[in-house]
C-alpha cells in the first residue's frame, strides 16, 4: 500500500465514521408532548430512564413516596424538591423573604420543558436522603443520541485505523522523549535529596488520616456529610486515578501514611538512617522483629487481586459509611504492624495492599520513572548501595536493584536510592505514557482484567440508573442477602472467569491467525498491555463525574469537617450545583476514546517488539483489539 | 524538662531496648505527633462547645434529640456503628419523654442520623421549617414557663414511621 492510498482510506473512512451517525438528523420528526410522572423512593427513581425525541415537550410531575427527595436535571434549569404531597421548584425570587425555604422555592403542580438538545442528561437527588444519596440518579435520553452514535462509530474507526497503521508501511513517527527531571530542575534535585522529604509528606498525611478516623467515629454517620468519605472516596480517589497514577505511578506509595508507623517500628528510626557496617553485599541495617523473607510462593500479586475483589464486593458500603472506611484503614494499619514484626521492609505494600496490585500494573504506563542514568556505572559498582543501603540512605524498602530495574511495578518512588547512591547515578525521568511494556506473569494479566471489570461494574452500579443493583450492593440497609450474594458472585465470576477466559481465548485464536509467531503465553503477556491504558482511562472516566458533581460536598465539608453543624468558612450550606453536568457524558466519551487509542497503540508497539513481520502483526492483535473495543463500548453504553 | 526525660532514658537499662542515641531527632517527631493526637480531639470538642447558644442562668437543661428514620426520636447521639447494623429495628419503640422543671431554660440540640427531619413543638410555638439535615445541628432554645405535657414531632416526611415520630416534653413544678 502506498502512502497516498493509505491517507485516502484514512480520510474517507473518517468521513464515513462521522457522517453515518449524523444521518438520523436528516429525517423530519413529529413533535410530540409527553406527560411523565416520576416517583422517587430511597435511591431510585421510577421510571429511572425516560426516552424522548428531540423537540418533544415534556410535562413533568415529580413526587416522593418516602423521604424528601430532590430532582436536578443536568443542562436544564430544573431543580425540584418533593416533600410528601407537594412539589417545590427552585426559583430566583427577588422577594426578600426571611424564610429561606419560601425565598428560594415556590410551589408548582408540574414542570414543562422542551427537550432541545440530543444526548443523555442525568437527573439526581439534591436532598440528603440516606447513605446512597450521592448515587441516586436517573436518566433522560433525548434521541437521536448523536454523541453516543458518534463515539461508537469513532471507536470502531480508531480500531480500524490503528490496525491499518500496522498493515501499511507507514511507520509511526518515533519521537520519544525522556527528560531527567533532576538534571533539568536543580531545585527539584535539591528537594529530592533532602533526607526527610518523604517524612514531611507522611506526617502531614498521618495527621489528616487521624482526623479522618476521628471524624468517622464522632462525626456524622451520613457519608456525604463526613470528611472521611468525601475526602477519601471523592477527592483522593479522583486524584489517585486521574493524576497520580497516569503521571506519577506509585507516587501515592511515597506519601501513604498507612505503612509509616510500621516502617518506623521496623527501622527503629524516623528521621535518620540506622547504618550498621557489615561485610560486603549485605543489608547494612538491622530491623526490629524476626526479619523473615516473604514466602516464595506468594511473591506475586494474587493475594492483592483477591483482597481487592473482596474490598470491592463491599465497595458500596465502604464508600458510603464512614465507620466502614475507618475499620478498613485501621485493619490495614494493624496488618502493616504485624508484617513489620514478622517480615522486613515493605512486604505489605508489595504483596498484600489491596490497591497496591493495580498501582503496580498501572504504574507501568506512568509518565515518571526512577532509573539509573548509566547502566555501566551500576554494573561496575560492586557494592550495590541502592540494594544494601548506606549511611545516607536506607536500602530499597521495595527490594529493588536500580541497576537492572526495567519497569515501575515494584518501585515505590521513595527516593531512598537517590540518597544512598554514592555515584549520583540515579535520576527521575519524565517519559511518554505507557513506556514499560513488560508483564511477567498471569497474576498481572488477571490484575489488569480485574481492574477493567471492576471499572465496568462500578460504573454500572454507581453511575447507572438501576436502583435494584444499588440495593443489592447496599446489603446492610436493604438486608437482601440473596441479592447481595448473587451480585458478588457475578462480579467475581466476571472478573476471574468470564473476561479472562474471553481474553485468553481471543489471544490464542489471534495467535493461530498470525500463524504462531510466538508462544501463546508471551502473546497473552504482550497483548494484555492494551488493557492497561484502556483501564486507566476507564477509571478516569468513572471518577470524573464524582468530582464534577460532588465538588460541592468538598467545599461544604471543609467548612464543616465532622458534620457537627459547624460553619467555619460560611460555606457549609452551599446549594448543590454540579459543574457543567450536561457535558459530562461527552467528556467521558472523549476520555474513553483516548484510552482506547493509547491502549491499541501501546498494545501494537508491545506486540511489535516480538512480532517483527507486519503481515503477522495485524492478525495477532485483531481479536485482542476487538476485546478492548468491546470493553470501551460497554462503558460508552453506560456513560453516554 | 525535655533534658530530664532524655537523661532518664539514657541511664535506664530497660529503655535501651527501645532507645539509642540515634533517635534524638525522632523523639521530637514522636512528641509532636503525640501532642497533635491529643490536641485535635480536645480542640474539636472545645470548638463544638463554643457554638452552643449562651445562657447565663444556671437553671439550664440541655438535651440532645437525634432523629432516626427507623427508631424515631432518640435522646442521644447516634453511634457511627449504627450505619453497619444489618438487623431490622423493632417496630415498637419507646417514645422519649423529656422532664424539665418550671422556669428552666431548655436547649434542644437537634440532629439527624440519616435523612432530613424536622421539628415541631406546638405548645411553645417552635417550628423548624427548613428541616434538620444530616450533618447539621440546630439549637432550639426556650424558657419552660408553661406547665403541662407537650407533644413534639417531626414535620418533614421521613419514612415509614414518620407519623408516630413523637415525643413528650413534661414541664412540672418543683
Amino acid at each position: 500500500m502506498t502512502k497516498k492510498q493509505f491517507y485516502f482510506i484514512l480520510i474517507f473512512s473518517l468521513e464515513l465514521a462521522i457522517i453515518i451517525p449524523l444521518a438520523p438528523e436528516i429525517f423530519p420528526r413529529e413533535k410530540k408532548s409527553h406527560f411523565i410522572s416520576v416517583n422517587a423512593q430511597k435511591f431510585k427513581y421510577s421510571p429511572s430512564r425516560i426516552v424522548v425525541e428531540k423537540g418533544d415537550t415534556i410535562n413533568l410531575k415529580f413526587s416522593s413516596s418516602d423521604v424528601m427527595h430532590g430532582f436536578h436535571l443536568d443542562g436544564y434549569p430544573i431543580d425540584l424538591m418533593a416533600k410528601k404531597g407537594t412539589l417545590l421548584r427552585r426559583t430566583s425570587n427577588t422577594k426578600n423573604h426571611s424564610d429561606p425555604l419560601k425565598r428560594d422555592w415556590s410551589r408548582v403542580s408540574s414542570v414543562k420543558f422542551t427537550a432541545s438538545r440530543p444526548g443523555k442528561y442525568i437527573f439526581r437527588c439534591t436532598k440528603t436522603c440516606g447513605n446512597l444519596h450521592p448515587f441516586m440518579t436517573g436518566e433522560l435520553i433525548v434521541t437521536p443520541n448523536i454523541p453516543y452514535y458518534l463515539a461508537v462509530s469513532i471507536s470502531v474507526w480508531l480500531t480500524f485505523f490503528v490496525l491499518l497503521i500496522g498493515y501499511a508501511n507507514v511507520s509511526p513517527s518515533k519521537r520519544s522523549f525522556r527528560i531527567n527531571l533532576m538534571e533539568k530542575f536543580p531545585v527539584f534535585n535539591r528537594l529530592v535529596k533532602l533526607r526527610n522529604l518523604q517524612l514531611f509528606f507522611i506526617i502531614i498525611n498521618l495527621i489528616v488520616f487521624y482526623v479522618f478516623i476521628l471524624s468517622s467515629l464522632i462525626g456524622s454517620p451520613v457519608g456525604n456529610r463526613n470528611i472521611a468519605i468525601v475526602f477519601v472516596w471523592i477527592l483522593w480517589w479522583f486524584l489517585l486515578k486521574a493524576v497520580m497514577v497516569p503521571f506519577g505511578g506509585r507516587v501515592w506509595c511515597f506519601m501513604c501514611p498507612l505503612p509509616a508507623p510500621a516502617e518506623w517500628l521496623s527501622r527503629k528510626r524516623i528521621a535518620t538512617v540506622r547504618f550498621i557496617q557489615k561485610r560486603f553485599k549485605r543489608l547494612h541495617h538491622r530491623f526490629t522483629g524476626f526479619e523473615r523473607d516473604w514466602p516464595k510462593k506468594l511473591q506475586n500479586i494474587w493475594l492483592q487481586n483477591i483482597l481487592f475483589l473482596l474490598l470491592i464486593s463491599f465497595g458500596m458500603i465502604l464508600i458510603t459509611r464512614p465507620i466502614a472506611t475507618a475499620i478498613v484503614f485501621l485493619l490495614i494499619l494493624g496488618v502493616t504492624l504485624v508484617c513489620a514484626i514478622i517480615y522486613r521492609q515493605r512486604v505489605f505494600c508489595r504483596y498484600l495492599c489491596p490497591i497496591g496490585g493495580f498501582l503496580g500494573t498501572y504504574s507501568m504506563a506512568a509518565m515518571t520513572e526512577i532509573r539509573s542514568i548509566d547502566k555501566d556505572v551500576c554494573k561496575k559498582h560492586k557494592v550495590k548501595s541502592c540494594l544494601v543501603g548506606t549511611s545516607n540512605g536506607w536500602a530499597c524498602p521495595w527490594n529493588q536493584y536500580v541497576g537492572n530495574m526495567n519497569r515501575n511495578t515494584d518501585c515505590g518512588l521513595c527516593t531512598e536510592c537517590i540518597k544512598s547512591c554514592p555515584k549520583d547515578n540515579i535520576g527521575i525521568f519524565f517519559r511518554p505514557f505507557g513506556s514499560d511494556r513488560i508483564i511477567k506473569g498471569y497474576d498481572e494479566v488477571f490484575n489488569v482484567i480485574i481492574m477493567l471489570v471492576v471499572a465496568i461494574v462500578f460504573s454500572t452500579v454507581m453511575l447507572g440508573p438501576w436502583g435494584e443493583l444499588k440495593d443489592a450492593a447496599n446489603v446492610t440497609e436493604s438486608g437482601n442477602l440473596t441479592h447481595f450474594i448473587s451480585f458478588v458472585s457475578i462480579v467475581w465470576g466476571l472478573a476471574l472467569i468470564v473476561f479472562p477466559f474471553l481474553f485468553i481465548s481471543f489471544c490464542k485464536i489471534s495467535n493461530r491467525l498470525a500463524k504462531n509467531p510466538i508462544s501463546d503465553k508471551s502473546h497473552i503477556f504482550k497483548a494484555v498491555y492494551m488493557l492497561i491504558p484502556v483501564g486507566i482511562f476507564a477509571w478516569i472516566a468513572f471518577s470524573l463525574p464524582a468530582i464534577m458533581i460532588n465538588y460541592g460536598y468538598i467545599i461544604s465539608i471543609v467548612s464543616d469537617p465532622l458534620g457537627l453543624g459547624w460553619d467555619i468558612f460560611n460555606l457549609a450550606n452551599v446549594h448543590f450545583k454540579p459543574f457543567i453536568p450536561e457535558w459530562i457524558p461527552l467528556i467521558q466519551g472523549i476520555v474513553l476514546l483516548t484510552g482506547l487509542y493509547l491502549g491499541l497503540k501501546r498494545g501494537q508497539q508491545s506486540l511489535h517488539e516480538v512480532i517483527v513481520n507486519k503481515r503477522q502483526l495485524v492478525p495477532a492483535m485483531l481479536l485482542p483489539a476487538f476485546f478492548a473495543l468491546a470493553c470501551v463500548n460497554i462503558l460508552l453504553r453506560i456513560f453516554m | 524538662m525535655f533534658v530530664y526525660i532524655k537523661l532518664d532514658i539514657g541511664q535506664c537499662n530497660i529503655y535501651k531496648l527501645f532507645y539509642d542515641n540515634g533517635m534524638k531527632k525522632d523523639v521530637y517527631i514522636l512528641l509532636f505527633l503525640f501532642i497533635m493526637a491529643v490536641s485535635i480531639p480536645f480542640g474539636i470538642r472545645a470548638y463544638d462547645q463554643s457554638l452552643k447558644p449562651e445562657i447565663s442562668s444556671d437553671q439550664t437543661r440541655e438535651f440532645i434529640l437525634t432523629g432516626h428514620a427507623q427508631k424515631g426520636w432518640l435522646l442521644e447521639e447516634v453511634e457511627a456503628w449504627d450505619m453497619l447494623s444489618i438487623v431490622k429495628h423493632r417496630t415498637k419503640r419507646e417514645k422519649p419523654i423529656i422532664h424539665v422543671n418550671l422556669n428552666d431554660n431548655v436547649v434542644l440540640k437537634l440532629r439527624s442520623a440519616d435523612v432530613t427531619h424536622g421539628f415541631t413543638l406546638k405548645g411553645y410555638e417552635i417550628f423548624i421549617s427548613k428541616g434538620i439535615e444530616p450533618g447539621n445541628t440546630i439549637y432550639a432554645k426556650f424558657k419552660a414557663d408553661k406547665e403541662g405535657t407537650f407533644l413534639f414531632a417531626c414535620n418533614v416526611f421521613c419514612g415509614d414511621i414518620h407519623h408516630s415520630m413523637h415525643g413528650h416534653l413534661v414541664v412540672e413544678k418543683r
